[in-house]
């Protein structure tokens, strides 16, 4: 039976919504089946496997496998247990202490204990080790153990979302030991605590994962064994993946979706996200010092036709506020209606009555970055915007208009937290600031809602920030984009993760019956 | 031989400096900060003027050490050691596949010379040099390896040890495709040498002195068109290489092409450099290889 099963928090109607609860219902009811083994595809080298480092798609599906964090995100963003079993936060949200599961072992045999968890995050902490990590814990001021089931973390500043920090991707548990000898050694061996271990691994062509016996929750992994096939071309996956040759299909593109959904024996599956394209306008030069500019374009921008044309329908429209409704402080962001007449009028109030021509920059990596500019080219034109879309080379672009240019395409994944939505691109010291926004309100609402632990004052703040992205446009966010990944019928328990860094694939199953 | 094979890298070297970003850049990617970039930069040797970075790599090179990888962090011998091996593979079958095809198509094109066969042979020869491989590698994998009909794996690598039937299995559509190309133009190549040589007066010679046809064609008419064939072949080696980068890319094949095309996006010195040499000498000893077959076949040609 062919089915498109969409995540229950799934807003929209659509495709296939009718069969949805039916295949949802079955994967949860039917009693697992131990063994066998499972074939993923994937279209992006896993080039290393060093857990504190690595940043690829496929690399972060095969270190959740191999590695556990002290705690992992359900994909209401909620920091769920892990090697921690519960935490406590002091009131002033400056220390946060972790009380670790007990029993459990490392894959060569060895007992996990705090020494470990102390070892890992002060290695992350060293910028020797450059983990991507570090950014989102460098609030931690010191580390300790209590005793070997108890870890201490001291902050700078008060950080109510620790528990979500070290959910990190790059945050999962590594042994001392293992941290005592070269770090390159990680590059290609793993010794993690997680429900499978590495068999064999040839970066050009397959990651073997096999059940480690020793794992902390009793009866799972239900699979034996894991086989992660790279398939650089798209259309070679496509068909591996459709004959049976492979189980799964871990990234599915918006082109393809709807074929895939459509074929007999497979599932497929989408869910809301937070990530998005947008369109960068630098306000420390003209023309976009003046927020009227950056409204008219707004306003130039036909959202759901994007959605439709560049999506294929697989995502949402959004209101220039980086916060999607995945996020749990999402503050009401009515979306800019598409009006290229008032675009027009706002261009001729700032001074632009003839409009404005400007060349638009888009890397091609990934595609969807020219499709976005293409489209808004011809949106945008009617308003008084004369766009030249210019496409790049995704190395020429990194190293000459991101973070250089005025009026570029940028990319960017969902986050755990608003505080890291926010600090990523939009307060005045954030990690990858580039639009020159630096707003002192917005930099103060920020750090006083990281430091609250109350959940309704925090709302207020976040709402606020929100305000004040929403009136002063940073940049254009017009969508939200879907993730989209698939399954062959006989895969049980496969999901996807808005923040697709976390898979949960002890939970799957195969029945060949 | 060596001195070419100095030139190639020296310009390899140069090009990949002037290209923007680096190694660095690539390996961290957008989330990365300056401050990382700038550690893994001097981790990596890359804040070295670039002809230090150059012959300190030639140096290295000459008492056989590869170096490293930039993005594998393994060493470079062995990433591309294995993918030599694969490679070869590869384009083995496809040459041999061309010999065995090309060779006869070319002759019998030549015996029907304007007839409905020699008409067929030629139309499929120009379709075959004018469609470029990444189209043909598409269209073999859309019929041949299609869900429905699962004929073919489409693309993947097993290694002949695991199970040597399932191994060739996987390498019958990559090597068609390339094999696909090189036919049309060696047998373009073998028709009109082999049509001229039939017109000759050695062949007519042969002919009166009574000789059966297929001897005139095998022992005078075939040798003399071989020569400039053989050359075309060995031409096509380059041609080859070429198109191994491109149908790895699109069959998943793990050989020198995927790893030159994952080195040149991640910016990974070492590795293009190493890639290059290996091509390039490989595309020297085959020419040399061919000059050598050319001299046994035709007695006139003689090297010193």
């Amino acid at each position: 039976m062919t089915n498109a099963r969409i995540d229950r928090r799934q807003v929209l109607a659509g495709l296939a919504g009718a069969a949805a609860l039916p295949g949802a219902l079955q994967a949860q009811t039917a009693t697992p089946k131990t063994g066998g083994l499972l074939k993923i595809s994937h279209s992006t080298r896993i080039a290393q496997l060093n857990v504190l480092q690595l940043s690829g798609p496929s690399e972060y599906l095969a270190v959740d496998m191999i590695y556990s964090g002290l705690t992992r995100l359900d994909p209401n963003m909620t920091p769920q247990p892990e090697l921690a079993l519960s935490w406590t936060a002091a009131p002033d949200a400056k220390a946060f202490t972790f009380r670790l599961r007990p029993g459990v072992t490392f894959h060569d045999g060895s007992p996990f204990t705090a020494a470990d968890v102390v070892a890992t995050f002060k290695a992350i902490l060293d910028p020797a080790t450059k983990s991507p990590a570090r950014s989102v814990l460098d609030m931690i001021a010191d580390i300790a153990a209590v005793d070997p089931g108890t870890v201490l973390f001291t902050l700078k500043v008060p950080y109510a979302d620790l528990p979500v920090s070290v959910a990190h991707a790059n945050a999962r548990i590594v042994s001392a030991a293992a941290l005592a000898r070269p770090l390159t050694e990680l590059d290609t061996r793993a010794n993690g605590t997680g429900p499978f271990k590495i068999d064999s691994f040839d970066s050009a062509r397959m990651l073997r994962l096999v059940k480690h016996p020793g794992y902390y929750r009793p009866g799972q992994p239900y699979l034996d064994a894991i086989e992660m096939y790279l398939f650089p071309d798209l259309a070679a996956e496509t068909q591996n993946f459709l004959s049976g040759a492979m189980d799964v299909m871990l990234d599915v593109q918006q082109a393809d979706f709807k074929r895939i959904a459509a074929a007999r024996g497979v599932t497929a599956l989408r869910v809301p996200s937070g990530r998005f394209v947008n369109i960068v306008m630098r306000q420390d030069s003209k023309p976009f010092d003046d927020v009227r500019v950056r409204n008219a374009l707004a306003h130039a921008v036909d959202r759901s036709m994007l959605v439709d044309l560049v999506l294929d329908g697989l995502g949402r429209p959004a209101a220039d506020n980086c916060i999607s409704p995945g996020y749990r402080f999402l503050a009401d962001s009515p979306i800019p209606p598409y009006d290229p007449p008032r675009a027009r009028r706002l261009l001729a109030e700032a001074g632009y009555p003839q409009g404005i021509k400007i060349p638009l920059i888009c890397s091609n990596r990934p595609a969807i970055r020219s499709q976005v500019g293409v489209a808004v080219k011809q949106m945008a034109a009617p308003a008084g915007f004369d766009i030249d879309v210019q496409t790049i080379p995704h190395d020429t672009y990194l190293a000459n208009v991101w973070r250089k240019g005025n009026f570029y395409i940028g990319f960017w994944g969902m986050q755990p937290t608003e505080d890291a939505a926010f600090t990523l691109l939009f307060t005045t010291d954030a990690a990858f600031a580039d639009t020159a926004w630096n707003n002192k309100e917005f930099d103060a609402l920020v750090a006083r809602g990281r430091s609250s632990v109350d959940e309704a004052e925090r709302r207020g703040i976040y709402a606020q920030a929100q305000a004040l992205m929403i009136r002063d446009r940073p940049s254009i966010i017009p969508f939200f984009q879907d993730v989209l990944t698939a399954s062959r019928n006989v895969v049980k328990g496969w999901t996807a993760h808005p923040l697709s860094r976390t898979f949960y694939v002890e939970n799957v199953w195969v029945d060949r019956a | 031989m060596l001195l070419v094979l100095l030139i190639v890298s020296f310009t390899v070297f140069a090009i990949t400096q002037i290209l923007p970003g680096n190694a660095a850049v690539m390996i961290l990617g957008e989330y990365a900060t300056p401050d990382q970039i700038a550690v893994l930069e001097q981790e990596l040797g890359l804040t070295r003027p670039w002809h230090v970075q150059y012959f300190d790599w030639l140096g290295r090179i000459l008492t056989g050490d590869w170096g490293m990888s930039m993005r594998l962090s393994t060493p470079v011998a062995s990433v591309i050691g294995e993918a030599f091996w694969r490679s070869a593979a590869l384009a083995a079958a496809a040459l041999v596949t061309v010999t065995l095809i090309a060779i006869p198509l070319g002759v019998i094109a030549a015996l029907k010379r304007g007839t409905v066969t020699d008409l067929g042979i030629s139309t499929l020869a120009y379709l075959g040099t004018a469609v470029p491989e990444f189209v043909t590698a598409t269209v073999l994998l859309v019929f041949l390896a299609a869900p429905e009909r699962g004929w073919f794996p489409a693309g993947g690598f097993v290694p002949p040890a695991q199970d040597l039937l399932a191994s060739l299995h996987h390498m019958v559509l990559p090597a068609a495709t390339l094999a696909l190309i090189l036919t049309a133009h060696i047998s373009r190549q073998v028709r009109s040498e082999m049509s001229e040589v039939l017109a000759s007066d050695h062949v007519r010679a042969a002919r009166l002195k009574g000789l059966p046809e297929g001897a005139v064609i095998r022992r005078h008419a075939l040798p003399n068109a071989m020569a400039p064939a053989v050359a075309v072949i060995s031409l096509d080696v380059g041609y080859l290489l070429g198109g191994i980068i491109v149908v790895e890319e699109v069959f998943a094949w793990p050989g020198l092409g995927r790893t030159m095309i994952y080195a040149l996006q991640n910016r990974d010195l070492p590795v293009i450099q190493a890639v290059t040499l290996v091509l390039a000498t490989v595309y020297a000893i085959s020419n040399l290889i061919s000059d050598m077959v050319i001299a046994a076949l035709d007695p006139r040609v003689r090297y010193a």
